[in-house]
């Protein structure tokens, strides 16, 4: 939950609106925003309440299909990555993570959405230990990631990782 | 669109009703649980929608959204959010590993059955004085809580007694599957048989996890290693 807390505090911070403080549900384990228009629950709900707030909507996606897309991605992160269990199973979404971006700069249709931000932020704290073998073996994601850390005034206080321009460890006698 | 399912998934459900709403005809493809259907998936997740030819949405959720959005303009979409997130993050979490143990190995532990009593109540409350969850006509929302309580409050394996315990959800659940679009999505999913059609997917399809117990997972604050390389 420290994780949504801080990727709810980050994402008003780059949208530039107040998100106010966030609380957690005990029973249902969502996070917890009361607001003046009334209580949004879970990371989702909150963050795209927040877009719809600073009226960046093209961030939640432009057409039906991108809106969809977008939200796939967004029950990902909450459903899938936050609920890992273990490295094991961080593996296992950074494989199918690092498959999915082979041939893709953004999680969406060219354009950074809500989607590559809560991605983002969500895979921020397994990124700063990473060692740059990990690294490299997820390479797409690697790429990805590091592009994101580069939009403008989306990094933060989130420390900057450092990827590595080229190959050091050849690939083919593994 | 084409539609892969394996067969007697209930998640299927609410694609179906909301292809229904939208007018759009579906290809049902029928596939095993174990073909590997986008590459990018370790965990082969069913159903999947090709939305356009190679394009997939692997969330039941988001698929039954863009389909029903085909049809209708939503009137509240924050309200809609809050309804698919907790259905996806909080009641599948529990309601599927509960239908894994009654329907996969009849019988079922005593928290299961506590929490999903919780859950029910809590909808009941929600639905006093409504006919659907939000606003004044069905949304995606209706659907997609429909579609996963099916087994849980119709048919063969339904938890004992709860219509009289919980009479608002009973209302509400009666209402949605009298309508035709859920009828619909019965026959095609279940055919005529009872819900016990649903035990080789619901065995076969990975089981959602639970939230963390933040309690045991170590400190609230930042927990960012600072690794130097």
């Amino acid at each position: 939950m420290a994780e949504a807390g801080q990727s709810i505090a980050a994402l008003a911070t780059y949208l530039g609106v107040k998100a106010g403080k966030v609380t957690l549900d005990g029973r249902d384990k969502l996070p917890v925003v009361k607001g003046k228009t009334g209580t949004r629950r879970g990371l989702v709900s909150i963050t795209k309440h927040l877009v719809r707030a600073a009226e960046k909507n093209s961030l939640l996606g432009n057409t039906a299909e991108d809106q969809a897309a977008v939200d796939q991605w967004l029950e990902y992160r909450v459903s899938q990555l936050d609920r890992c269990q273990g490295d094991k199973e961080l593996a296992g979404v950074l494989k199918e993570l690092n498959a999915y971006l082979a041939d893709k700069v953004y999680f969406v249709n060219h354009t950074l959405s809500l989607a590559d931000i809560l991605l983002y932020y969500g895979l921020h704290t397994h990124f700063v230990g990473m060692p740059f073998y990990d690294k490299e073996n997820y390479m797409h994601v690697s790429r990805w990631f590091d592009n994101v850390q580069h939009e403008k005034g989306l990094r933060q206080t989130f420390p900057y990782v450092h990827f590595l321009r080229t190959q050091i460890y050849d690939r083919m006698s593994h | 669109m084409k539609l892969y399912t394996d067969e007697g998934n209930f998640q299927t459900l609410k694609i179906i009703v909301a292809s229904e709403i939208s007018g759009v005809k579906l290809e049902i493809v029928h596939t095993k649980s174990d073909e590997k259907l986008l590459t990018y998936l370790s965990n082969c997740k069913l159903p999947a929608l090709e939305s356009h030819p190679g394009e997939f949405l692997f969330s039941a959720n988001a698929a039954s959204r863009y389909l029903t959005n085909l049809r209708w303009k939503e009137t509240d979409p924050s309200v809609i959010d809050q309804w698919l997130e907790w259905e996806s993050a909080v009641l599948l979490p529990i309601v599927f590993p509960y239908l894994v143990s009654l329907i996969g190995q009849g019988k079922t532990e005593e928290h299961q059955i506590t929490c999903i009593h919780g859950y029910l109540e809590y909808l009941d409350i929600e639905l006093n004085g409504k006919q659907v969850l939000c606003g004044d006509s069905v949304t995606v929302a209706d659907i997609v809580l429909w579609s996963s309580l099916y087994p849980v409050l119709n048919g063969k394996f339904c938890l004992k007694g709860w219509e009289s315990q919980y009479k608002h959800l009973q209302a509400w659940n009666s209402h949605l599957t009298n309508l035709e679009p859920f009828k619909a999505a019965i026959k095609v999913v279940l055919g005529d048989r009872d819900t016990s059609v649903l035990k080789a997917s619901i065995l076969a399809q990975p089981v959602p996890q639970r939230a963390k117990d933040i309690g045991q997972s170590g400190p609230v604050q930042q927990r960012q290693k600072q690794v130097k390389e």
